[in-house]
This record gives C-alpha cells, sequence and structure tokens, in this order.
C-alpha cells in the first residue's frame, strides 16, 4: 500500500499542497487560489489531492504552514504546524544540500533565509510593502494588458530596459504610465518592472544581509523567468529555481510531518473531511477594553478552535 | 479640590510610580490599561505621522483626565525625540479638548533631578529633609521590582502550569501595591519574592535566552508588541530585558572608569554607537553590544515603526550581528492588530536558535 506525507500551504494569494513518499520524494502536488477563502481553499485542494493520490493510499502524517496554517491545521488535523519560514528552507535543502540563500517571493510576501551548514543563520521578510511581491507584478501586468504567464517570457525580450521606480507600487505605476506614454517597448517597461521588483527587494530584504550562492530562488513569483534574469543580473549569480518552486512551502511542511513521524500516529483526519460542515464565525471578546476579534471554527457543530485574542483566555476549548 | 496624580500605564513602572506617590501621601488615578480605546483616541489626536507611542500615550493621559486626574506625568521632555515635541503638543490638545488638567514632564534624559523636582511639587510645600525617606523607599521599590521582573521573566518558560509564573506575579504585584514604608518592604521583601519562588519550575527543561532590546515603551506595552514576552515565555524562552535599574547608578564618571554595567554596556557599545541620538538608541546598542558577548543566544529588537533613534540603533545592530554573530530580529510595531506577522517571525527565529544551539554542541 502506498504512504504518503502531507504538506498544507495555505497563503493569502494561492494555498499549496504536496505529497512526499516515506523517502522523501514527491509524488503529488497541486495548487489552487486562496480567493479569500481559505477553508473553501483546503477543502478543494484536498480532494484534488485525493484523486491524484493512489486511492488507497495511507497518510502517515500531516504538516501545516502559510499565513493560515493554524486554519488549515484545526481543519485537517495536522501532525506539525509550522512557520513558512522554516518549512521554506527545509524544502530549499531537500533540493540543493548547500543552499547558502533562499529567495522566496509569493503572492503578497517575500522572503529571504540564509543558511550556513545547512541552518538557518538569518532571514528577513517583508512587513510593510507589497511593492516586492507577485501581487505587484500581476497587477501591472493587467493593466498593460499581458498575461502574467507570459510577462516573463516578454520580458526576456527586452535589450534595453527602462527604469522604473521600486519603492513603492504607486510611484511604480505612475513612473510606468508615464514610460509607456513616451512610447517606450512594452518588453523593456515589462523588464525594467522585474528589475524594479529585485532592487525593491535587495535594498529592503537584502539589508546589510550577505548573499552567497548556491542561491535558491522559489515561490510563484520564481515562474517568472524576468525576474529570475533580474536577479542574476543584479547578484551576478547562477539562481536555481527548483522543479516544483511553486509548491516548496507545501513540500517543506510535508518533510516535516515526515521528520516528525518517526512511526507515531497522524492526527489526520483523513480525505473524507472534505465534506464536513466547516463554519467559520467571529466575535468580539468584551472582557477587557480591547474588545480583540476572536475567530471560531466549528466543524460538523463542534468547536475545533479559536484564536485571535491577545491573551489566551479562549484558546483553550 | 484635592490633587489626583495620574502616571500613564507603563507596566511595572506605573505600579512604582504609583506606589510611591501614595507612600507620599498623594491620591492617584489609575488609567485602565492600553487598548483598542486608547489607539482610537490616540490617532484622533495626533498627527498622522508621529510615531504609535506618542498617539498611544495621548490616548493614555485622556483616558486618565476621563477618571478624574488634575495632574498628569507625561514622559518625554526636550532632545529625548519627537515625544520631546510631542508633549507640547499633547498638553495643548488636551485643553483644546475641554479637559482642565495640569501637565508635568518627567524627562526622560534627567529622570532623577525630575523624580525629585515633581516629588517635590506634589509635596506641597513639605521641607526637603521629609522627602529623603519617601525617596529611599522608591529605591528600595525599584530594587524589588527588578528582582519581581527578572523573576518571571525566568519563571515563565519553566514554569509546570501554564500560567501559573504570571498568576504568582500578580499576587505579588497586589502585595506591592500595599507598601508605605521601607520597612515593610524589608519585612515583607523575602515573602513576596516567596510567591514566585513557589511556582513549581521544570529546571532541567532547555530554554533559550533571547535579550530584548529596544524602546521601552513598546517593551511594556503589550497591546502593541502583541503579548510578546508572553508569547516567547511560552515558546520556552528567557527574555532578558535591557533595562534593569538596579546596578545602574553610578558616580557622574566617565565612561571608561565606570564599574556599573550600565558603564561596561557603554564600552561595549561604543565601537557600534557613539553618541546619543535620542530615545533609547545608544543604550539599546550598547546593553545588545554586552549581552552580544555570551549572554544570550540572540537579540530581539523591538522599535515603533518610523522611530528615527531606533532606525539608527537597528542600523547598529545589524554590524553588531555581522561582527559578533549573534543573531538579530529587528520588529517594527504599528497600528495593525494582526500578529500573524509577528508571531511567524518569533517562531522562525527561536526555531533557528534551537538549531544554532544545537549545532554548537
Amino acid at each position: 500500500m502506498d504512504e504518503v506525507f502531507l504538506g498544507v500551504d495555505v497563503g493569502s494569494v494561492t494555498t499549496k499542497f504536496a505529497a512526499v513518499d516515506p523517502q522523501g520524494n514527491l509524488v503529488a502536488s497541486d495548487y489552487l487560489r486562496t480567493a479569500g477563502q481559505p477553508v473553501q481553499a483546503v477543502r478543494e485542494g484536498l480532494s484534488r489531492m485525493a484523486t491524484l493520490l493512489p486511492s488507497r493510499v495511507r497518510v502517515l502524517g500531516v504538516g501545516t504552514t502559510g499565513s493560515g496554517r493554524q486554519l488549515a491545521g484545526a481543519i485537517v488535523g495536522a501532525d506539525v504546524v509550522k512557520n513558512e519560514i522554516t518549512a521554506h528552507a527545509v524544502a530549499a535543502l531537500h533540493f540543493v544540500p548547500d543552499v547558502r540563500t533562499v529567495i522566496d517571493i509569493g503572492g503578497q510576501d517575500s522572503k529571504l533565509i540564509l543558511l550556513r551548514d545547512g541552518v538557518v543563520v538569518d532571514f528577513a521578510m517583508n512587513s510593510v510593502c507589497a511593492a516586492g511581491t507577485g501581487s505587484f507584478l500581476e497587477q501591472q501586468a493587467y493593466r498593460l494588458g499581458i498575461p502574467v504567464e507570459e510577462l516573463g517570457r516578454r520580458a526576456l525580450r527586452s535589450s534595453n530596459p527602462v527604469r522604473i521606480a521600486g519603492r513603492c507600487t504607486v510611484f511604480a505605476e505612475s513612473d510606468m504610465i508615464h514610460k509607456q506614454q513616451m512610447g517606450f517597448p512594452v518588453d523593456d517597461i515589462l523588464y525594467g518592472l522585474c528589475q524594479a521588483l529585485v532592487r525593491n527587494y535587495l535594498n529592503n530584504l537584502a539589508l546589510g544581509k550577505t548573499i552567497e550562492p548556491p542561491v535558491v530562488f522559489q515561490g510563484g513569483v520564481a515562474a517568472n523567468a524576468g525576474v529570475v534574469r533580474a536577479f542574476r543580473e543584479a547578484l551576478g549569480t547562477e539562481i536555481l529555481v527548483p522543479p516544483h518552486h511553486e509548491v516548496m512551502g507545501a513540500l517543506g511542511a510535508a518533510l516535516l510531518a515526515r521528520e516528525w513521524s518517526d512511526g507515531r500516529p497522524s492526527q489526520f483526519r483523513g480525505f473524507d473531511v472534505v465534506h464536513a460542515d466547516v463554519q467559520t464565525t467571529s466575535f468580539e471578546c468584551r472582557a477587557c477594553p480591547n474588545l480583540c476579534e476572536i475567530a471560531q471554527i466549528r466543524m460538523d457543530g463542534q468547536v475545533m478552535a479559536r484564536w485571535g485574542g491577545r491573551c489566551d483566555r479562549w484558546e483553550v476549548l | 479640590m484635592t490633587r489626583r496624580v495620574a502616571f500613564p500605564p507603563l507596566g511595572f513602572l506605573s505600579r512604582v510610580a504609583e506606589t510611591y506617590l501614595h507612600a507620599l501621601g498623594v491620591e492617584t488615578v489609575t488609567p485602565p490599561p492600553t487598548s483598542r480605546r486608547t489607539l482610537d483616541i490616540g490617532v484622533q489626536g495626533s498627527p498622522e505621522m508621529i510615531c504609535i507611542p506618542c498617539k498611544l500615550l495621548f490616548g493614555n493621559y485622556v483616558e486618565a483626565a476621563e477618571r478624574g486626574a488634575t495632574d498628569i506625568v507625561m514622559l518625554g521632555g526636550p532632545g529625548t525625540c519627537r515625544l520631546g515635541y510631542s508633549v507640547a503638543q499633547q498638553a495643548r490638545r488636551l485643553q483644546e479638548w475641554g479637559f482642565a488638567v495640569r501637565v508635568h514632564t518627567l524627562d526622560l534624559y534627567h529622570v532623577h533631578r525630575d523624580i525629585f523636582r515633581l516629588t517635590r511639587a506634589f509635596a506641597d510645600g513639605r521641607p526637603a529633609t521629609e522627602l529623603v525617606e519617601p525617596i529611599r523607599f522608591l529605591l528600595a521599590l525599584l530594587d524589588l521590582t527588578d528582582a519581581l521582573e527578572t523573576g518571571v521573566l525566568v519563571a515563565r518558560p519553566r514554569e509546570r502550569e501554564r500560567g501559573a509564573a504570571d498568576r504568582a506575579y500578580a499576587a505579588a504585584w497586589e502585595r506591592i501595591a500595599a507598601l508605605r514604608t521601607r520597612e515593610e518592604l524589608e519585612e515583607q521583601r523575602d515573602d513576596i519574592l516567596g510567591l514566585l519562588n513557589a511556582v513549581g519550575l521544570d529546571e532541567d527543561r532547555p530554554v533559550l535566552r533571547i535579550g530584548l532590546v529596544g524602546d521601552v515603551y513598546t517593551i511594556l506595552t503589550p497591546f502593541l508588541n502583541h503579548n510578546l514576552e508572553v508569547q516567547l515565555g511560552r515558546m520556552g524562552v528567557e527574555v532578558r530585558r535591557w533595562f534593569r535599574y538596579t546596578g545602574r547608578v553610578s558616580l557622574p564618571l566617565p565612561d571608561f572608569l565606570r564599574m556599573d554595567r550600565g558603564g561596561r554596556a557603554r564600552r561595549a557599545g561604543s565601537r557600534y554607537l557613539k553618541r546619543d541620538v535620542g530615545g533609547f538608541a545608544r543604550s539599546t546598542v550598547a546593553e545588545a553590544a554586552l549581552m552580544a558577548e555570551g549572554e544570550v543566544d540572540g537579540l530581539i529588537h523591538v522599535a515603533p515603526f518610523n522611530c528615527t533613534p531606533e532606525t539608527v540603533a537597528q542600523s547598529a545592530l545589524v554590524a553588531l550581528q555581522r561582527e559578533r554573530g549573534v543573531p538579530v530580529l529587528s520588529l517594527s510595531f504599528d497600528e495593525q492588530t494582526g500578529a500573524a506577522g509577528v508571531m511567524t517571525r518569533l517562531e522562525a527565529f527561536v526555531d533557528m536558535l534551537w538549531s544554532a544551539r544545537r549545532r554548537r554542541r
């Protein structure tokens, strides 16, 4: 019988799934848009995974990560709920054991992870700005009427990129409009945009940090050949994009579940959980003037988890 | 009208201030803990670009005035940072909003001078000789609370029963708040600290040590820092705050002659930041440099978003991290109420420090 470990990465824009066999090889993966409905995304993704995997598969462990890791963990019955820095580092190490730098750019956030001898020694996440993320590229591609999938390929054709202000999406957009009205070729504007994103990333996240090869680039934006080229030119080093770069967080979560397992029984609720009635509600706690917004997850009528408070008043069920 | 003095909520510092004022025979008003309401008031009464402590402090002052304070002690004073200007603006805004309160500034650069000045102001003409004893009580109080603050930070990651350390800490504070004289304090000191020592600890549990440096308001306001110290405690981290009163009072000697911790920190930090740039930046860097000499596994630097002094400190800490190899996590806080980003960083940082420790073995 086939045995797997599952990983679920609920990001702000997409939700990713990965399954690895007991040797750590990726056997199936999938991703879909979170579309603001993480519960729905987890259910739908899980049922899609059930069809991708052999019908009599046994799940030995489940890990969740991403900004929706607690929610996903409560729904699927996760054995490991881990932050995305650790998950991404684990996944990068799996493909490139001597990796020293991981660049991860997703839909709504970006990360930089520095490793030495297989151990994370420093990291940074963007906190106050979306100018260095996938949503920004997508928005601008949409404005130019170009599918985001095509953006990278077009940017590669540029031989004379236009300089676009990269500090802020608002400035970048007005700069782009200006350059476009001046008559610059779209390909050059697109590559200028990729360079702006890379400049923003290096000036914010990498500030004061030493980026050393091997450099692994993962996350949804790694699919964009224009950004890969801009990183290669800015850093003067080869950029490695792993084959399943868009599901690395989920893969890391699956690998962490595998590490955790050690023969222990999994909490996984089974693929049937997709049919469960999951309700999320929220209320305002009035126990103190903080008025925290408490989110509550019910599955088939039973409260599975609560969070959102500054204290642990509601966390204990 | 009887004077009713309020001190803004600032963790143990405001409790010390209140207990001291009671010992002086001054009535006090306790403003509610900093909350979302405080923030709403603060945002409404402050310039948009000012830092979050300034906004929250204004909310604190309003909430104190609403509760009937006649006198408000404001933190600031010229030369500290924007807070210096804010105090003047905030005092005016309070009048504009119709609160007839007297405001007193506690200059963060001249704390000792101002404690004495404010003591005289609130003592209503009592001769200075009568104030010696209350001030000695205050010093003893600071010494006791230092021990308590350190104690709870040490106990939290090791407690066998979740929440036990915080319950003992609260009970200890109830006892401290009732103290009025130095004799009472000395008599009860062991009992009070004993409450915390009675918490069942797992001494064998491995814990990480993390130095907490940066802006004091941010460190002492759980509402702002998303309950940082308690969260870290639950993750098995012993937090070392950079500021303690004990061992910091020194004769006015040049740095190279000072033997106290403050002096040693100044010497360790002078390589990274040589002079005062406002706020707590110099102390932050100095203490971080001293803690980096093997006292901690890593450092967390907290700052209000767009705080100028702490931004300078942050750059100095980058150099410290590079030269001394001590991991530093910088967190900046603003009006946002979502805690997800903070928790992700804390968890990742703790994971990272554990693997660094395993590797050293």
